[in-house]
């Protein structure tokens, strides 16, 4: 392999393949957290939710104030969904995960032979090249059902 | 550390990061040999795919921007609605406020569907990814930049990047 090719693959690999890896990996991480704290937002409002209906409907004191808790706790639990499907955090945590993982599956060609090594460092970026293309077609995709899921809700 | 939540937010006011090198400066020092290509990037490839990934990301800010509003919006005008039914009802300050804010929110919407912004994400952030795997083919000189001539390559290049970047919607 010449030395041009040699110091190719090893950009390659640095500065696409690993750089975008751990793209995919920090994005996945930070979706995922955020899919949790949603989660866990929208369990405790729920909790609060009906703990203060059971107050209201009860003969203790500030009576109207649970009430009116009841009635506008539930505005943000719905509020929590929808900025949950506005960037639907745990489907593009999946699609990172998914990314990253086939990536680092791929191995950098280890080439001797003259011969062969243009045609395998082919081979090499046109792997890389289609998982990325893939998560960018799944992406694409996820894009379009959430415009037409806006689209819907306005 | 700040929340995934908010680490995702958008901005109210949009600023384009700094312009982060596509390959290190110590990645690219340990690759003397690819120096010329690199150059020829930065010249022809480079201005294109900043401006679509710039382009992408204030179009995504704009699209989630306007929805969170009107996730806010109608949050709010449920709640006083709920409030309002919860006393019986007759508080006028509170119906006057429940239909400024459901005024606002019609307004909004319109305005929010005619911007078109998710869109333009889409399109600007296609182009920006196909860029960026341009320049690595390009480096790898692989088809079509497999040309022995360098002016070949370079007019394989210019004629790429300019029907990427002419490039509608497919989606």
């Amino acid at each position: 392999m010449s030395s041009r090719e040699r110091q190719f693959v090893e950009l390659y690999r640095q500065a696409r393949v690993e750089d975008q890896r751990k793209y995919y990996e920090d994005k996945a991480a930070l979706n995922q957290a955020a899919h949790q704290e949603l989660l866990l937002a929208s369990a405790i409002v729920f909790g609060i939710s009906g703990a203060v209906a059971l107050l209201a409907g009860t003969d203790v004191p500030g009576k109207l104030v649970w009430a009116i808790l009841a009635a506008v706790l539930p505005a943000f639990t719905t509020a929590f969904a929808a900025y949950e499907g506005l960037y639907a955090f745990e489907r593009i945590a999946r699609l990172f995960q998914d990314a990253a993982r086939n990536l680092r599956r791929a191995q950098a060609p280890l080439l001797a032979d003259e011969a062969g090594a243009q045609a395998a460092v082919a081979r090499y970026v046109e792997q890389i090249e289609r998982i990325l293309e893939q998560e960018r077609g799944q992406w694409g995709q996820l894009a379009v059902e959430q415009h037409d899921g806006a689209k819907s809700e306005l | 550390m700040k929340p995934g939540v908010f680490a995702l937010r958008p901005n109210f006011r949009w600023h384009p990061p700094a312009r982060a090198p596509l390959v290190d400066a110590d990645v690219r020092a340990a690759a003397p040999a690819l120096g010329p290509d690199l150059e020829i990037l930065e010249r022809v490839l480079l201005p294109d795919y900043y401006d679509f990934d710039e382009s992408a990301q204030h179009a995504q800010n704009t699209f989630r921007l306007g929805q969170i509003l009107i996730i806010v919006g109608g949050a709010t005008a449920t709640a006083l609605g709920a409030i309002q039914a919860a006393l019986g009802g007759g508080v006028a300050w509170l119906g006057i406020a429940g239909a400024i804010i459901a005024g606002a929110l019609t307004g909004g919407v319109a305005y929010v569907r005619g911007q078109h912004a998710q869109r333009d994400y889409f399109t600007a952030r296609l182009k920006a990814e196909r860029l960026r795997s341009e320049y690595f083919v390009f480096l790898g000189r692989l088809s079509p930049y497999d040309a022995a001539s360098d002016d070949e390559r370079l007019a394989r290049l210019r004629d790429q990047v300019g029907l990427i970047a002419a490039q509608e919607q497919q989606a």
